[in-house]
């Protein structure tokens, strides 16, 4: 016990309060969009906790290199990442649908949309079938509304490219909604 | 650059407005954040997270906020544990204690500042340039307390024999926390902790940490995170001995992790090393177990797609 003050003296760290400082307000000011985020990249209702959590974690592990101002579009990267990683994970496992998971052509009517839960359920079925590369653009100009200029610099790609993926994004996704409302029209 | 006009503003498409708004209205359940932080060791941000989901007040406020709970009680790290049954059934990527461990005792006997470790721990990690990087080493005094089943880790040949259950050093300071009077010990829900929580303990003279906030209270998130980097760093420590060929010294490491955190947030990324470190050992038939057992614990872990191809590669 004798060593227990002193271990506390010795292990108290130098530049913690800093670190601690920055993670904890990255993690109070976007904890909600990585949350968000990585819902929306595709990962399953009951592992968004788990896949927020290790985007903070590589965050926890990275605060050197993160610029000052680019806490956010770090996040996102990272939350693309670890999405990425647990879509996969999750692909091989899922054999067949969950319940909670119906593919899309399960097909509500029109009226459901009213439900909010419903409604973001398709959305996600629909992200979900976005390509990978355009999936992160279109997450961050239709649904956080980002600019396009900023999600170049958030995603470190260049104009033209982030122009070209939501075109594509956007015209599935189009094509898609098209789909369902053709569908919904017949039901009546 | 010149942006399209986004769905939801588009008149032309009610289906996919609606499809878009549903989605901006989307925010973590309750307790999400509040569980999350706590995972992550972030104290300050339990009391904001109080404020149940949305983005709450100031930072300065959660410290004061925090720096309450903290002179009330005394005891954030049993504050900190929130109660079990707010626990769901959602396991965290590095699987935690049962929910279901002795509440009280339980609660008491981790809240006592880590008691494993002998040797300085600022000592133990500082050769590691991510160690000194991040250096943020501490006792953890308000580190999420930790009931440790012990049968659930990854265990190696090679690791160094630990002795975990009965902790020679650990009935001190867990005798002197039972001194401490129980109602502080039912924490409030955390949701409520700027709520009175009981009068303030006695001093008690032994587990340093308490008091040592208490007297001269630094923002408490400090040595919490400062946790989280004291695994990160040996984490990285395992993996940079691995990188550099050291098998045994990455598993070395690996076993002092899971001996200074019994249920560490990066246990499902420790057996991920561990496992490459029993693939380096060539030991073909142990790593195809390990990364049995490790897809059974933790199968939504973002590290699973690296351990099925970690297992695909193996010789047949």
């Amino acid at each position: 016990m004798v060593s227990e003050a002193k271990r506390f003296q010795l292990s108290v760290p130098v530049r913690p309060a800093m670190v601690a400082d920055r993670l904890s307000a990255m993690f109070h000011d976007h904890y909600d969009f990585v949350w968000r985020s990585v819902r929306r990249l595709g990962v399953a209702p009951d592992a968004v906790d788990d896949a927020a959590q290790e985007v903070f974690v590589v965050a926890s592990r990275k605060l050197d290199v993160i610029e000052a101002g680019k806490e956010k579009a770090f996040l996102f990267g990272t939350a693309v990442r670890v999405a990425s990683d647990t879509r996969r994970a999750l692909q091989r496992r899922r054999q067949a649908p969950t319940p909670e998971h119906e593919p899309v052509d399960a097909g509500p009517a029109l009226d459901e949309l009213v439900d909010q839960k419903r409604a973001r359920q398709l959305l996600d079925e629909l992200i979900d079938q976005l390509p990978d590369d355009t999936r992160p653009v279109f997450v961050l100009f239709e649904l956080e509304g980002s600019t396009m200029a900023e999600i170049a610099s958030c995603l470190d790609l260049p104009a033209g490219t982030v122009a070209s993926r939501l075109r594509r994004a956007r015209e599935l996704f189009a094509a898609h909604v098209a789909r369902l409302e053709a569908r919904s029209n017949q039901h009546g | 650059m010149d942006d399209p006009r986004r769905l939801i503003d588009d008149p032309g498409s009610p289906i996919a407005r609606a499809l878009i708004a549903s989605a901006r209205s989307d925010t973590p359940p309750a307790g999400s954040r509040a569980r999350v932080a706590r995972r992550l060791g972030i104290v300050a941000v339990l009391a904001a997270g109080a404020s149940a989901g949305s983005e709450a007040g100031a930072i300065a406020a959660t410290w004061k906020l925090a720096a309450v709970v903290v002179a009330l009680g005394g005891v954030v790290g049993l504050a900190i544990w929130q109660s079990p049954g707010r626990e769901p059934a959602v396991r965290p990527v590095a699987v935690r204690a049962a929910p279901s461990a002795p509440r009280l005792g339980g609660a008491i006997e981790h809240a006592a500042p880590d008691p494993s470790p002998p040797a300085p721990i600022a000592a133990s990690v500082a050769d590691t340039p991510a160690a000194s990087a991040q250096a943020p080493v501490a006792p953890a005094p308000g580190a999420v307390p930790e009931a440790a089943p012990p049968a659930r880790r990854l265990r190696t040949h090679t690791a160094p024999p630990q002795a975990r259950a009965p902790e020679p050093r650990a009935p001190e300071p867990a005798a002197t926390a039972a001194m401490t009077p129980e109602p502080p010990a039912e924490p409030a829900p955390v949701t409520e902790a700027a709520e009175p929580i009981a009068p303030p303990a006695p001093p008690v003279a032994e587990p340093p940490a308490l008091p040592a906030i208490a007297t001269e209270p630094p923002p408490p998130a400090i040595t919490a995170t400062g946790r989280l980097a004291a695994e990160v760093a040996l984490v990285d420590r395992a993996r940079a001995r691995l990188a550099a060929g050291d098998v045994t010294a990455a598993l070395a490491a690996i076993a002092e992790y899971h001996q200074r955190f019994p249920s560490g947030d990066l246990d499902a990324e420790a057996d991920v090393v561990t496992i490459e470190a029993v693939i380096a050992q060539r030991d073909a038939a142990r790593a195809r177990s390990l990364g049995a057992a490790f897809l059974a614990r933790f199968p939504r872990s973002p590290h699973a797609q690296r351990v099925r191809s970690l297992l695909d590669s193996l010789p047949k």
